[in-house]
């Protein structure tokens, strides 16, 4: 086709046929004309080859570390301060440190006079003073070995989170009308990167709150010492890895063993709740883990411990009427998002790819128990009345996200390929 | 009710809007990790959407950048009217078009590489890429490949060497023609609809510019113009 002879061909609906983009009556109309007109025919035939090369063009890779540099950037929401010269935050650090000092010296003095300090009153100074002459400083000092090894603990466990920490569940729950919910928990607070160096309970789950004590079983991690946060991960990733290894062999001998690790001996219920809680887990377990799940979630994300079902209730029917319109939760296991449907099926996604299939009941206990195992332990973001649909972020634990991500690559993989193309990496 | 076998791909179950409207409501809080796995979940599309249009490493690197950034900072003023992946293309084309008509990215094209380091494929790009170079803006630009009697160009476009001519066409594009066709052929492809409500353009200029578009592609492939 010549430049010069283009007026006579209509370019712009050749390339909005290949788009789809025409209209019926348009459609018509080239119709007929791409009939006579063999040039046509070749500049169709060319738009969609260009379609082609353009759509398989590779892109270069995301650099690495991308993520994390625009992390590191964000500006925080949390403290909308305007940043103030630098002569003016130094000035208060200036001058405590001032203070301090003058305090320290004065200690020192051979010649102070004890009952001054005996009789002055408490002043600003006393939080940072010793209390106690002399033997305070050497305390002091001896702290700051202590502090530093403390955060170089934090460092490790930071890297170690940070193999493997990406995975988040995700759940949309309804609150209670006028439900009153503590402040979301510093886990969640902090950040991405701060939450990699924190042990997942030990710090971040409100202290005294009901909510905490409705799921029975193990003990919380919160109110377990913070050193035990690697135990209980080991031993968590071992329970689920086993998990995954029952859900290998045959269905029969995996029954055997999930129910023993889905289903905890549990110390007395905390609350009604919680009796409730265990009745559904108890009756509804071996038929689906989904229900057992429902009734754990409401109350968490609820950020209230009032029971969900009414005392004797419990199963399927009742924990489908006490469910939102909307499926409660979802697993958000990078780089999939997962969610586990009551009749087993698995739909993920990634982007625009999207896939359902049914899993295996032991698989099922996996996800499930991964999922109740990631619930106990991390904090959960309250729903408030001013937010009655407001987000439970749960994040999950290394051992969950990998026993997850396992399933759906090393034992569904084949089947998803096989119908739903090639899984997103 | 009966159930189906374990492995069988069933009928889909409801998507997951939810996961995404969850994050997003978390994020609008200030929730940095929430804003984290948003990020993880729109990246590789958003860095390819700005590549197709920037087709400059570093400078796609600055506008991703850029337009996660200022997503974050208007976050609270999202209201959920568009799906959060479509208001993110549509920051991340913007802040892209800002970028070019600043031309920022020319004093540094000057001293920069086309190729992602560190790629096979696109280091192995780069090696022929001169070669391409020249030939798409040569008199005869069918000399590299073009070994068989009577084959066109377009014809011929799954050669590496006619690829490498239709990138270096694609870098002679306008850049606002070549942001719709990243739209509409790229990870996108949103619709004529779609195009004109994320660049604020009539229907009819995204259709007759995507027309320009491809017929420009097409003649500089073939070496008309």
């Amino acid at each position: 086709m010549k430049p010069g002879g283009r007026a006579d061909h209509p370019v712009e609906l050749l390339s909005a046929s290949i788009d789809r983009e025409l209209r019926p009556a348009e459609s018509a109309a080239l119709e007929t004309h791409l009939e006579a007109c063999a040039e046509c025919r070749g500049l169709l035939g060319d738009f969609r080859r260009l379609d082609e090369a353009i759509t398989s063009e590779p892109v270069p890779p995301v650099p690495a570390g991308l993520e994390e540099r625009i992390l590191l950037e964000l500006p925080s929401r949390r403290s909308p301060a305007p940043p103030r010269r630098f002569w003016r935050q130094a000035m208060p650090l200036a001058a405590a440190a001032s203070l301090v000092m003058a305090v320290l010296l004065w200690y020192e003095r051979p010649d102070r006079l004890p009952m001054l300090l005996e009789s002055s009153p408490a002043t600003a100074t006393d939080a940072v003073a010793p209390a106690a002459p002399k033997a305070g400083l050497p305390e002091a000092r001896s702290d700051a070995p202590a502090a530093s090894s403390r955060s170089m603990d934090a460092g490790a466990n930071a890297n170690e989170m940070k193999k493997s920490d990406e995975m988040r569940i995700v759940t949309n729950v309804p609150g209670p009308p006028g439900a009153t919910a503590p402040a979301p928990p510093p886990a969640l607070q902090k950040g991405f990167a701060a939450r990699r160096q924190a042990e997942p309970h030990a710090e971040s789950a409100p202290p005294a709150q009901d909510q905490w004590k409705v799921e029975p079983g193990p003990a919380p991690a919160a109110s377990a010492p913070q050193g035990a946060g690697r135990a209980n991960e080991e031993q968590e990733a071992m329970r689920l890895a086993a998990q995954l290894e029952a859900a290998r062999v045959p269905q029969e001998a995996a029954r055997a063993v999930a129910p023993a690790a889905a289903a905890p001996a549990a110390p007395a219920p905390a609350s009604a709740a919680a009796e409730i809680e265990m009745a559904g887990k108890q009756e509804d377990r071996l038929e689906t883990d989904k229900t057992a799940l429902t009734l754990t979630l409401l109350p968490l994300c609820a950020g209230s411990p009032a029971p969900i079902l009414r005392r004797g209730e419990p199963g399927r029917a009742a924990a489908a009427a006490a469910r939102p319109a909307s499926l409660p939760f979802a697993l958000l296991a990078s780089p999939y998002a997962v969610r586990l449907e009551p009749d087993h099926r698995l739909h993920m996604e990634r982007g625009d790819y999207a896939c359902t299939v049914v899993i295996d009941d032991p698989d099922g206990r996996t996800i499930a128990a991964a999922l109740d195992e990631s619930m106990r332990r991390s904090a959960v973001s309250p729903v408030t009345a001013e937010q009655p649909a407001a987000a439970c972020l749960v994040e999950a634990t290394p051992a969950a996200h990998q026993a997850v991500v396992r399933l759906i690559q090393e034992r569904y993989r084949g089947a998803i390929e096989k119908t739903c193309g090639a899984l997103p990496n | 009710m009966s159930r189906a076998r374990a492995g069988d791909i069933v009928a889909p179950a409801a998507p997951l809007p939810d996961v995404e409207a969850a994050l997003v409501l978390r994020a609008q809080q200030g929730d940095e990790s929430a804003f984290a796995l948003l990020m993880d979940r729109n990246l590789d599309r958003i860095w390819a959407l700005v590549w197709r249009v920037m087709r400059h490493r570093e400078d796609t690197e600055d506008v991703v950048q850029d337009a996660f950034l200022a997503a974050w900072r208007s976050l609270p003023g999202f209201r959920g009217d568009a799906r959060f992946s479509t208001w993110l293309q549509t920051i991340a084309v913007s802040r892209a078009l800002n970028y070019r008509a600043r031309g920022a990215e020319r004093v540094r094209r000057a001293s920069a590489s086309f190729a992602a380091a560190g790629d096979p494929a696109f280091e192995a790009a780069r090696a022929v890429s001169g070669g391409a170079l020249a030939a798409a803006g040569s008199a005869s630009p069918r000399e590299p490949a073009d070994d068989r009697p009577g084959a066109s160009p377009m014809r011929l476009l799954e050669s590496r060497e006619l690829r490498q001519r239709l990138a270096a066409c694609l870098e002679k594009l306008p850049t606002e023609w070549r942001a719709i066709l990243a739209l509409r052929e790229g990870e996108a492809s949103l619709s004529y609809e779609q195009i004109a409500t994320t660049l604020g353009l009539a229907l009819g200029t995204v259709r007759s510019r995507l027309a320009r578009a491809r017929l420009s592609l097409r003649d500089c492939v073939e070496g008309e113009s």
